[in-house]
């Protein structure tokens, strides 16, 4: 009797073989812009079937000594390949005018934001907003995203994952020591001044979140920041305007809205655009007067100025030295996607009831910026 | 702006961690059975005990903030779980990790107990990844 996982190993290659055979079916009938992310998806697919191989015929497949290793080689395989199909194959099969033009707008990002290496394939089958799978080099947008330009600003938020995946030591290395050093400061300071051992353990509380998750989305909203200017600060208080609750407290996943907005702002500032940042500052208070929110006692103790101020310097720097190119102005005659963007969302706040018109033409003229550069 | 995204880059760096701890334990075992003194070309040995030497350092810091890990290429989970399960003997455990470290560096044989202290850290960043996974899998 063959062993479990040889049996497994013969189904994982089954998956693969028919997953290149319905690629293949598809093949004919696909629009351009999703050939190079194709051809990287077959690629990849005929890379794991050359693993499986390589496990089913591995002499020592049998051994018991080895089983738990080769258990775990399986379960990497079977993993990747889910995801593989549940994501990236639906994302070529679903792949519609939508996605094919978001997609362009995706690379022509890359190519002015100087964003390293592929740039990735946007699919509109999102149903939780816009999110990204870095590795496997996919964007997910909400189905209708491709008609509305005042969300797109989240397009960089998400590019900036893939930076932070790509790039983790220039990234997330000064991001991580600058945590830890204010924490280690603060933490003595605390101790001296008598806290709580109450206190103390909430302050450990807060530096988990921000070693083990916060660091990642505070990153990624400078990063879009440092690309897009203003318009991403806007599109958040958009989207917090959409779905948030308490706006001063943040779950294990992601900070705080208010500071992440905090944030967005102190960017701009690094950058220089004072003026932005001082009408988006205005634009966020007045977001948090409608709610009628107000920070709780230990807001300052989880969310510290001076770290909120090195997490922005430090990722700018990074950003500079990976060379990545910032935005400069919101020059109305920009012919580039962070100029249409930003002035998309000046004319929204300007007259909110001609902007479907003024929207109109923007994407005349975002298309047209998208076909020259074809 | 999704949970989704953290949840596929926290999988895709637990699942990087188990591929690497794993095909070297593979390929240190296998050297085991098949009774050779040195290791097989398909694993980086130095680099693979320069990891294990920075699980040892950051699984020795001492309980308390600001005095994390700084080493990017080792999950917090994976760190965290390894924390939870020597808890009671985290000095000993972490100087155990240290001379597996080094002996991986100079190439040389690991006993059965230093193979099953691998084989835990393998287990950790498997149970890590697998349940970024399920939460990914059932969104």
């Amino acid at each position: 009797m063959p062993s479990l996982i040889y049996s497994l190993l013969y189904d994982l290659r089954q998956r693969c073989r028919y997953l290149l055979e319905e690629m293949e079916r598809l093949r004919p009938n696909l629009l351009g812009e999703a050939v190079p992310y194709y051809e990287w998806l077959r690629g990849e697919i005929e890379q794991r079937l050359h693993e499986i191989e390589l496990v089913i015929t591995d002499p020592d497949l049998a051994h018991p000594a080895l089983a738990k290793q080769y258990h775990l080689a399986y379960k990497g395989l079977a993993q990747r390949l889910s995801i593989l199909e549940e994501n990236s194959f639906q994302a070529l099969r679903t792949f519609d005018a939508g996605s094919q033009f978001l997609t362009l707008v995706v690379r022509q990002i890359c190519r002015e934001s100087n964003f390293p290496g592929e740039s990735p394939l946007c699919s509109t089958v999102s149903t939780s907003y816009y999110w990204a799978i870095p590795w496997a080099r996919l964007i997910f947008a909400p189905p209708t995203e491709a008609a509305h330009l005042l969300a797109l600003p989240d397009l960089y938020h998400e590019l900036a994952h893939f930076i932070i995946e790509q790039h983790r030591s220039q990234v997330v290395g000064p991001i991580i020591r600058e945590i830890n050093e204010h924490y280690v400061k603060f933490k003595t300071e605390c101790r001296l001044n008598g806290w709580s051992d109450a206190s103390l353990a909430q302050l450990d509380e807060a530096f988990e979140r921000w070693v083990s998750k916060w660091y990642e989305e505070f990153a990624a909203d400078v990063i879009a920041t440092y690309w897009v200017g203003p318009a991403f600060g806007w599109t958040n208080i958009r989207v917090c305007a959409n779905i948030s609750g308490a706006l001063f407290s943040g779950n294990f996943e992601h900070p705080a809205d208010n500071a992440r907005a905090d944030a967005i702002e102190r960017t701009l500032r690094e950058l220089g655009h004072t003026g932005e940042a001082d009408r988006l500052r205005e634009g966020w208070n007045q977001f948090i007067e409608t709610s009628g929110q107000v920070p709780s006692t230990d807001y300052e103790q989880s969310y510290p100025s001076g770290l909120l101020d090195a997490v922005v310097r430090v990722t700018v720097a990074a950003c500079r030295s990976l060379g990545l190119v910032p935005f400069l102005d919101s020059n109305p005659h920009a012919t580039s996607v962070p100029g249409i963007l930003n002035f998309a969302w000046e004319e929204f706040r300007r007259s909110p009831s001609e902007y479907c018109a003024f929207e109109r033409e923007a994407f005349k003229k975002l298309t047209g910026l998208l076909r020259a550069k074809d | 702006m999704s949970d989704l995204t953290a949840l596929s880059g926290e999988y895709a760096e637990n699942a990087e961690f188990v591929r690497t701890l794993n095909s070297a334990l593979l390929a240190l075992r296998k050297r085991q059975l098949a009774g050779k003194r040195k290791a097989s070309g398909a694993v980086n040995f130095r680099s693979l005990g320069d990891l294990i030497a920075e699980l040892a350092r950051c699984i020795d810091q001492k309980e308390g903030v600001g005095e994390g890990c700084e080493a990017v290429e080792i999950p917090r989970d994976v760190l965290d779980r390894l924390r939870e399960r020597h808890r009671s003997d985290l000095g000993w455990y972490a100087k155990d990790l240290q001379a597996i470290g080094e002996l991986l560096r100079q190439e040389k044989s690991l006993s059965d107990k230093q193979l099953r202290q691998l084989d835990e850290i393998c287990e950790a960043a498997d149970a890590a990844a697998t349940a970024v996974f399920r939460r990914l899998w059932r969104r």
